[in-house]
């Protein structure tokens, strides 16, 4: 990471120092709800568990982990970067030094990668309390988490530049991440999903990440191998990084 | 006392002459601009009830409530639907009230009209029932689409929701006017949270949303500049007018543009070369010089308070050394511009940062119409260069070979870590400072004597009397060139108008 880009990365910090304790607080609270609610109580309600003695807590954590890492990820580059470009303009501001687009994109996406580090690590440490994975299964899952995040980071950067303002943005959360997060087999396996759907999952980083880090935490089994998924994401990030790049130097230089 | 006041006092506000269907009606209006967003919300619970309900609801199977078996899915429905209405309440009136209050101002502006806080608060409630009642509605459509509802009585859900949206909407409202910042709205999560996930839905909606719905609103906040700049489009074009004589910039005596253009002609300036077509450097904003620049020649458009282009040249120059680019940064300044602050800012910081940077101070003896001795007590640049630390050099500003050779060792110096320089270029300016000005304050005595000292002629002579070209040579050059020029100006009066759609394009503050 060139020297430009972690001034980028510096920014971000900085402006996070003064948002950091709410952000603390839910990135423990929302685990802590999650797993009660959905792991534990909903739960018990599913008898006899996920088969091979995996309780639906087990079964669900990982997932939601990495779907937690999604969320964030798309986050950090969604609204943020809307702002960068057309509220604050700190884009604007910080192309007009020797900041170059890559720089930007790059220092953008570390960020991220830290807020998702910081969330993802929260959040294991919340399943290991609760049981639900062993230590080593909690930090399994946090590799998938990352290339997760940051597949969905260049992605949604290169959504969020190409849009006219943050109506599009409400969109894509209400029409896709959200509607990935409860259908990419983090509730529950896409096996029940109508047989139609399923290829359409399988093109999700979602699935993918999720497949994986269960594979990983659980040692269960998997249709992939753990590498395959490895490639999907970081190939997913890597053409999301190029389209990313291209629209904003699109968007920003004229 | 009157009637009306009286009135007022014994019954209470809300009774009289209650105006709050015109908030409502506001808010409608705001909505009917964007109305998928207010339909999408509908998404949100049935894309839980799909999730939630029949996803894990198969795992779940059938559950035993009241003596009966029912599935999953239609067990958590009207949990959900309580809960979306909870969801939806408490943010349009936390969250949505918060950011009209504090940085829309929607409300200084109703209480400036006949509304009053009562009407502002019952009309916003209305809207947030209004659209939750759409939502409930909706959903129950579905439920009963999927046979999730087994009674008739699942429409007193409807209701139901709704009671629970008002209850919810009264109530963050009241908490909304405690609120100082934006993070303050975390408490609110604290609250609501265990509300979604513990109220017996085993299903509410994730944190995360509202978290986005924050940020929206937190990157509103700060933006009130809700402007858009994108690229203009290539068809922008420039006042079809010739190119003017006059300008500060169209006035300088040839010898001193020392660097034109580097890569031949520019692409704007051809009616065939350009890819783009035609892409006139001011698209289409200014009939004079100002502004017009092009990056891809590395010209920075030109600052019309000429003083500031110095502080502009020196952060191009800091630029170039931080990314380690082997350029310099050159600027003009006419004699007046030195006279204001930034000349001087600008000298010490390139001296102090030993910035590649090469100033050309243009001394052409009028600032506007104020000759150099009514306008500094002291004319010699090269000593307030000096006294900053800058290397000065005075050039005859006239001599064409001078000048470039001037320019050439200040250029390579600079590149080569050697420090800014300023050259003190002396001329004169043969016309007015714009073409509005006949600058009939110049005596014509000395325009006369500076006539002969016309750079391209002298330069021509030179080149001449030294057998360096024949006339026929530097007359098809002369020709070259005038035909070049007269190019540009057909391709620039052919130029369309810009669309007025695009006029604060470009426009930053």
């Amino acid at each position: 990471v060139p020297s430009t880009a972690l001034r980028v990365v510096e920014s971000n910090a900085r402006r996070y120092r003064h948002t950091w304790r709410a952000s603390v607080i839910t990135s423990f609270v929302n685990p802590v709800l999650l797993l009660a609610a959905m792991g534990i109580g909903l739960g018990s309600l599913v008898e006899g568990g996920m088969g091979n003695g995996l309780s639906y807590l087990e079964f669900l954590a990982p997932g939601l982990l990495v779907a937690t890492a999604m969320q964030t990820s798309a986050g950090e580059s969604s609204f943020p970067v809307m702002a960068g470009i057309k509220w604050v303009k700190s884009y604007e501001a910080a192309l007009a030094t020797p900041v170059s687009v890559g720089d930007l994109l790059a220092g953008q996406l570390s960020w991220t990668m830290v807020r998702v580090l910081q969330v993802s690590l929260v959040f294991a440490l919340v399943e290991v309390a609760f049981g639900a994975v062993t230590p080593a299964g909690g930090l399994a899952a946090i590799l998938p988490a990352l290339l997760t995040g940051s597949a969905f980071a260049t992605i949604v950067t290169w959504l969020t530049v190409r849009m006219k303002d943050d109506a599009g943005l409400a969109n894509l959360f209400r029409f896709g991440i959200v509607p990935l997060f409860l259908f990419s087999g983090t509730f529950f396996p896409i096996s029940q999903l109508p047989s139609w759907i399923q290829p359409l999952a399988v093109l999700t980083p979602l699935w993918h990440g999720v497949e994986w880090a269960r594979a990983w935490a659980l040692g269960s089994e998997t249709t992939w191998p753990w590498w395959g998924h490895a490639i999907f994401l970081v190939a997913v990030t890597g053409s999301g990084w190029v389209a990313a790049h291209r629209a904003l130097t699109r968007r920003m230089i004229r | 006392m009157s009637a009306p006041t009286l009135n007022a006092r014994v019954a209470p506000p809300a009774l009289v002459g209650l105006k709050a269907h015109r908030v409502l009606e506001r808010n409608l209006m705001v909505g009917r601009r964007n109305w998928i967003l207010v339909l999408s919300g509908f998404f949100e619970p049935v894309f839980y009830l799909f999730s939630i309900g029949v996803g894990v609801g198969a795992l779940v199977g059938d559950l035993q409530v009241a003596g009966r078996s029912i599935s999953y899915a239609a067990f958590v429905a009207p949990a959900l639907l309580a809960s979306s209405a909870m969801n939806g309440a408490v943010f349009e009136s936390t969250m949505n009230i918060f950011f009209k209050l504090k940085w829309g101002k929607v409300y200084d502006a109703m209480l400036a009209t006949p509304l009053r806080p009562i009407d502002i608060a019952a009309g916003e409630i209305g809207y947030s029932l209004l659209r939750g009642g759409i939502y409930a509605v909706g959903f129950m459509m579905v439920m009963v689409a999927f046979g999730l509802a087994h009674s008739w009585w699942a429409v007193m859900a409807i209701p139901a929701a709704l009671l629970i949206g008002f209850a919810f909407a009264a109530v963050g409202m009241a908490a909304t006017t405690f609120m100082r910042s934006w993070q303050d709205f975390d408490l609110v999560q604290l609250v609501t949270l265990p509300l979604f996930l513990g109220g017996g839905s085993k299903g509410g909606r994730p944190p995360w949303e509202s978290d986005a719905e924050r940020r929206r609103q937190n990157a509103q906040k700060r933006g009130n500049g809700q402007r858009e700049h994108s690229t203009p489009p290539a068809k922008h074009a420039t006042h079809p007018r010739p190119a003017p004589a006059g300008g500060r910039r169209g006035v300088v005596p040839p010898g001193h543009h020392g660097g034109g253009s580097k890569g031949g002609r520019p692409p704007w300036a051809s009616p065939a070369g350009g890819r783009r077509g035609v892409v006139p450097p001011s698209r289409g904003r200014d009939a004079n010089l100002h502004g017009m620049g092009d990056l891809s020649l590395g010209i920075i458009g030109f600052i019309s308070h000429i003083p500031q282009a110095l502080p502009t040249a020196l952060g191009a120059a800091m630029a170039f050394r931080y990314r380690s680019e082997p350029r310099v940064a050159v600027t003009f300044v006419g004699d007046g511009g030195t006279t204001a602050g930034p000349f001087h800012e600008v000298l010490n910081m390139a001296s102090l940062w030993h910035a590649p940077l090469v100033t050309i101070v243009e001394n052409n003896r009028y600032a506007y119409s104020t000759p150099l001795d009514q306008q500094m007590g002291s004319a010699d640049f090269v000593a307030k260069a000096e006294a900053n630390g800058v290397r000065g050099v005075v050039v005859d500003g006239n001599d064409v070979e001078a000048m470039y050779s001037a320019a050439r060792t200040a250029i390579e110096g600079a590149r080569s870590g050697a420090g800014p320089t300023l050259i003190q270029a002396d001329t004169m300016r043969m016309l007015g400072h714009a073409i509005h000005d006949g600058a009939e304050y110049v005596p014509a005595e000395l325009l006369t004597e500076w006539e002969a000292k016309d750079p391209l002629a002298v330069h021509r002579r030179r080149l001449l009397d030294e057998g360096v070209a024949t006339a026929e040579a530097l007359d098809s050059l002369d020709a070259a060139a005038r035909a070049r020029v007269s190019e540009a100006v057909t391709t620039a009066e052919a130029a369309s108008f810009p669309d007025p759609d695009t006029v604060t394009d470009g426009v930053y503050a």
